[in-house]
């Protein structure tokens, strides 16, 4: 089963999960699909305990020990419920939550957790009516959409961060053409954090099948 | 002059770089960072010129990109 969660509160909680949802396409597991309100922390618990779920991810924000689902509440924290995590693989495009709640919720079983260092970063035109036609945010999400459609089709933890490094970088490249204006330079500035930032805790050799 | 002379300076000189590559994108460019919220370009420099919380994470992302050049520039 392929548990994914997407609020959408504000600008940047709908842009990522707009995006993310497009990943619901590329899977034969089962999907639980928690939208809006439903991505609060009874639902996504009961489910995680509940269900055989082997592939999780986390849409929203987030802190260094924690993942936030609609309005902000609390859906997993370090110390507190990150043992709801155990035996899955997660990604989490929620900032910095890869620096302790990562490193944590592996320690409490969970197979690997993938995730940003610090803030996760795009660039877009705000579009908030269909963040899929901002073209401009196309190469952040493209690339973070690249590690769980990779994983479901049986890459490894290691291969699907290595894939997405790869597409931010042919992306880097083509915003640093001769063609390139002055948005497309930031643009690659901001791509840059994010695959540098970009990391797993856990086991790099496992899949979602095995 | 003295090394707190001379950072200061050089953080006048780094905070303008960025100003000055912000100042030339679009008037629409949304920038969104994480948890911190959603910035205009035009807050965003304000954030720069003040140095808030937020202008000292965007220009800390800058001075990485930076300095990713002048790794690859060094290595070659």
């Amino acid at each position: 089963m392929f548990l994914i969660t997407l609020p959408d509160y504000e600008i940047a909680t709908r842009y990522a999960s707009k995006w993310a949802e497009l990943t619901i396409k590329f899977t034969t597991l089962k999907v639980i699909k928690l939208s809006q309100k439903k991505a609060n922390k009874k639902t996504v618990s009961s489910f995680l305990k509940k269900q055989p779920v082997k592939l999780v991810m986390f849409n929203g924000h987030g802190d260094e020990s924690t993942i936030y689902g609609n309005d902000d509440e609390v859906l997993i924290k370090s110390g507190l419920n990150e043992d709801l995590l155990n035996s899955k693989i997660v990604y989490a495009v929620a900032c910095s939550c890869a620096a302790i709640l990562g490193p944590s919720s592996v320690k409490k079983g969970c197979k690997a957790f993938i995730g940003y260092k610090r803030p996760f970063m795009f660039a877009g035109w705000g579009n908030a009516h269909n963040p899929i036609l901002d073209d401009r945010a196309k190469p952040f999400f493209e690339s973070s959409n690249l590690i769980v459609t990779s994983l479901m089709k049986g890459c490894t933890v290691e291969e699907s961060c290595n894939k997405s490094k790869q597409l931010i970088q042919n992306s880097i490249s083509q915003l640093l053409s001769s063609q390139a204006t002055n948005d497309d330079r930031m643009d690659a500035s901001m791509l840059f954090w994010n695959s540098t930032n970009l990391t797993y805790s856990g086991n790099g050799k496992s899949d979602i099948y095995h | 002059m003295n090394s707190q002379n001379k950072k200061n300076t050089k953080n006048q000189e780094i905070k303008q770089l960025v100003l000055d590559r912000l100042k030339v994108l679009s008037p629409g460019t949304i920038i969104s960072i994480g948890s911190e919220g959603d910035f205009t370009r035009d807050q965003m420099i304000e954030n720069v010129e003040d140095s808030t919380e937020i202008g000292e994470l965007f220009t800390e992302m800058q001075i990485e990109w930076l300095r990713s050049f002048q790794k690859l520039a060094t290595a070659q």
